[in-house]
């Protein structure tokens, strides 16, 4: 070991931390070395009198306050440390979201639930009954839309309009006698009335007004006035067919066929029959109905004989003319104008093969290819005479009669359609629509074999409707009574 | 320090009581004054109790404790607050130009001896102006080895720095302590020789 060892080694020497092996030379280094040694013992001296002074004259005892200071902290601190757990969850808490939070909220569950079955309800509701909107009563009926439909005009000015409205004024009657009578009940105690039943009336009024323009609106309808979704599901049936030109021509041929009959002298016997009391005339009526159901069915016959024939006729041969036609039918005659007159087209459309006679539907252009859509055809049979229609597969029915479900796709679909939407409304008892149906099915096909069925059910519909109304103006006054009564 | 984690004050108050007086002096020889020495104190004390909850057991506690002493004496030395050595000759507390009994004066003579006593009074002036005028690294190392009785490796841990620095430090401020006790030395063999008829 060298000088310079000896001064690197000097501190770990001085503090014996030099293993024994390196402080046995570092010692013999000594021992040799005078310099080393004597600066060695100088070093051993300072240290020996440093240590002294600091652990003796310079050792001093810290400040009391600063000791009771500490503790008083850390005890503030324990006393902190003891309520973690509350601190971090607020602090958790407002580190969270919205949605976190709006979740973590205890109404929110119930709300949520709430408000998903409420939006459930509401969809079915609407799916089940689109006609009807949500908020309205399904079967909301307005006293004028029983008012009967404006006759047809006829060329027959003899022919008046007034027997073919008697079943539907006498309804009217009725209906607005009760009308009235409510009405003066209704002022007579208007002023002690409970602020509700003032409100509902108003809400009926308004409602009237709003119906009243609708129906003025939709004068084509036969007279018809109907609230909103009501009109909205005439007009599907009021909707105008395809644009026709041999339309006109055909109605002249049926009427030729039915002689002239018109809706008016079809609608007379219901009329007639309605008319009379209970303990009147039975057997007349009766008489006269089958006086009316001998006519439509004569009248009728050939016509069904043709739609019957229908299949059988090929449409690209040249037409035959119809027994009617044939049998000297007044051509230079007025031909009877339908309840709805399709406005003449531009373009020539798909002719209504089941009202036309094949003279007719020869003349007519070819109609259009059937839409790829697969769709059922309606196919008249032996039940269709009785009354009802038989729903096949369009498969099928061009199977059985190809050419006939290709000629009539279009205008008889539309006429079944219309006939169906009748049906349907008739036996969900939405007796408004379903009587405005009938009666546009009436208007539009007098001469139709089902005419006196549509014609009897459209008779139910208004009487039905009728008395849903006065049980409602029942139940209203009833309600208003109870009002009163509990409010004295 | 686990049991004051767990809530436990009278834990911390042992804790205290057992390495105030090493951080005092430690403080007390780092620092200007002894009001400045008393905040860093109590400050040292305070950043345990606020960091309790960083304190991990793995960790020596006196070196995370001194190597807090230490980082606030340094901070403190380094924004221009040097310790200036209070005059033995000041009454301890006071300014230097108040009177009262000097500071030296509560030296006492372990034996009685009046002349051994007023060395050791004088030793002790030296050491103190001495490790006052020691640049901050080797005062701090000095300090941290002789009043806290820190081991180099725990001085270089605090420090930041290597053992073979820490040394070399260390032997630095012994040079001075020793140059300045052979001063003293010297003044007082030259008194001696001067004083001899």
């Amino acid at each position: 070991m060298n000088c310079a060892q000896v001064k690197e080694q000097l501190i770990d020497f001085l503090y014996g931390e030099l293993p024994a092996e390196a402080r046995s030379a570092f010692t013999e280094h000594l021992h040799g070395c005078p310099a080393c040694k004597a600066e060695v013992a100088s070093y051993q001296h300072t240290l020996g009198s440093a240590r002294a002074a600091l652990g003796g004259p310079l050792l001093e005892e810290p400040p009391a306050r600063v000791h009771l200071a500490v503790i008083a902290a850390a005890k503030a601190a324990a006393k902190q440390q003891a309520t973690p757990a509350k601190v971090k969850q607020l602090a958790s808490r407002d580190d969270l979201g919205f949605f976190s939070r709006l979740w973590r909220t205890p109404w929110f569950l119930p709300a949520f639930g709430a408000a998903s079955i409420a939006t459930v309800v509401f969809l079915v509701r609407v799916l089940k009954n689109p006609e009807v909107l949500p908020g309205q009563r399904p079967h909301a009926i307005d006293e004028r839309a029983l008012v009967a439909p404006e006759p047809a005009p006829s060329p027959d000015p003899t022919m008046a309009a007034q027997p073919a409205a008697a079943p539907a004024a006498e309804v009217k009657a009725n209906v607005e006698n009760s009308l009235d009578k409510d009405k003066e009940s209704s002022s007579a105690g208007r002023a002690t009335k409970h602020a509700a039943a003032k409100e509902e009336m108003a809400r009926i009024q308004t409602a009237a007004g709003l119906k009243r323009k609708a129906s003025a609106e939709r004068q084509g309808l036969g007279g018809l006035k109907m609230d909103k979704p009501q009109a909205s599901a005439a007009r599907q049936f009021a909707e105008p067919p395809p644009p026709r030109p041999a339309t006109k021509k055909s109605n002249k041929d049926i009427d030729d066929l039915m002689g002239g009959f018109k809706e008016t002298e079809l609608a007379q016997p219901r009329a007639q029959f309605l008319a009379a009391p209970a303990g009147g005339k039975p057997d007349r009526a009766r008489g006269e109905e089958d006086r009316f159901e001998g006519k439509a069915e004569k009248a009728a016959g050939p016509a069904k004989d043709i739609l019957l024939n229908e299949s059988a006729t090929d449409m690209a041969k040249p037409a035959r003319r119809s027994p009617a036609r044939s049998a000297g039918a007044p051509a230079g005659s007025a031909a009877p104008t339908p309840a709805y007159a399709p406005p003449p087209a531009a373009t020539p459309a798909a002719p209504r093969m089941r009202d036309l006679p094949a003279e007719s539907a020869a003349s007519a252009p070819a109609p259009s290819p059937p839409p790829a859509i697969k769709r059922k055809a309606w196919r008249q049979s032996d039940e269709d005479a009785k009354g009802s229609v038989v729903v096949t597969d369009d498969d099928s029915a061009q199977e059985t009669d190809h050419k006939t479900a290709k000629s009539s796709d279009k205008p008889g679909s539309a006429l079944d359609e219309s006939i169906r939407k009748a049906d349907r409304l008739y036996t969900s008892q939405d007796w408004n629509a379903a009587a405005a149906a009938y009666r546009d099915l009436i208007n539009r096909f007098p001469g139709h074999k089902d005419a006196p069925r549509w014609r009897d059910r459209m008779s139910e519909s208004l009487v039905a409707e009728e008395q849903r109304q006065a049980k409602l103006k029942k139940a209203k006054a009833k309600t208003i009574d109870v009002l009163d009564g509990s409010k004295l | 320090m686990a049991r004051y984690q767990q809530g436990d004050v009278a834990a911390f108050a042992e804790l205290v009581a057992r390495h105030e007086k090493r951080l005092w002096n430690f403080v007390r020889r780092f620092v200007a004054d002894s009001a400045t020495a008393e905040d860093l104190l109590q400050e040292v004390f305070l950043r345990v109790v606020r960091n309790a909850a960083e304190w991990h057991p793995s960790a020596k506690f006196t070196t995370w404790l001194y190597t807090i002493a230490r980082n606030l004496c340094t901070d403190n030395a380094r924004r221009g607050v040097f310790r200036k050595a209070d005059s033995l000759d000041q009454t301890p507390g006071a300014t230097r130009d108040e009177s009262g009994p000097h500071r030296i004066d509560r030296v006492a003579a372990p034996d009685g001896n009046a002349e051994k006593a007023a060395m050791d009074r004088e030793i002790a002036t030296r050491v103190d102006q001495a490790v006052a005028t020691l640049p901050v690294e080797q005062r701090e190392v000095f300090l941290m080895r002789e009043v806290m009785d820190m081991s180099f490796a725990e001085i270089a841990t605090a420090t930041k720095t290597s053992e073979p620095t820490v040394k070399s430090r260390m032997r630095y401020a012994l040079e001075r302590l020793r140059g300045a006790l052979e001063e003293l030395r010297e003044d007082s063999g030259s008194t001696a020789v001067g004083s001899t008829p």
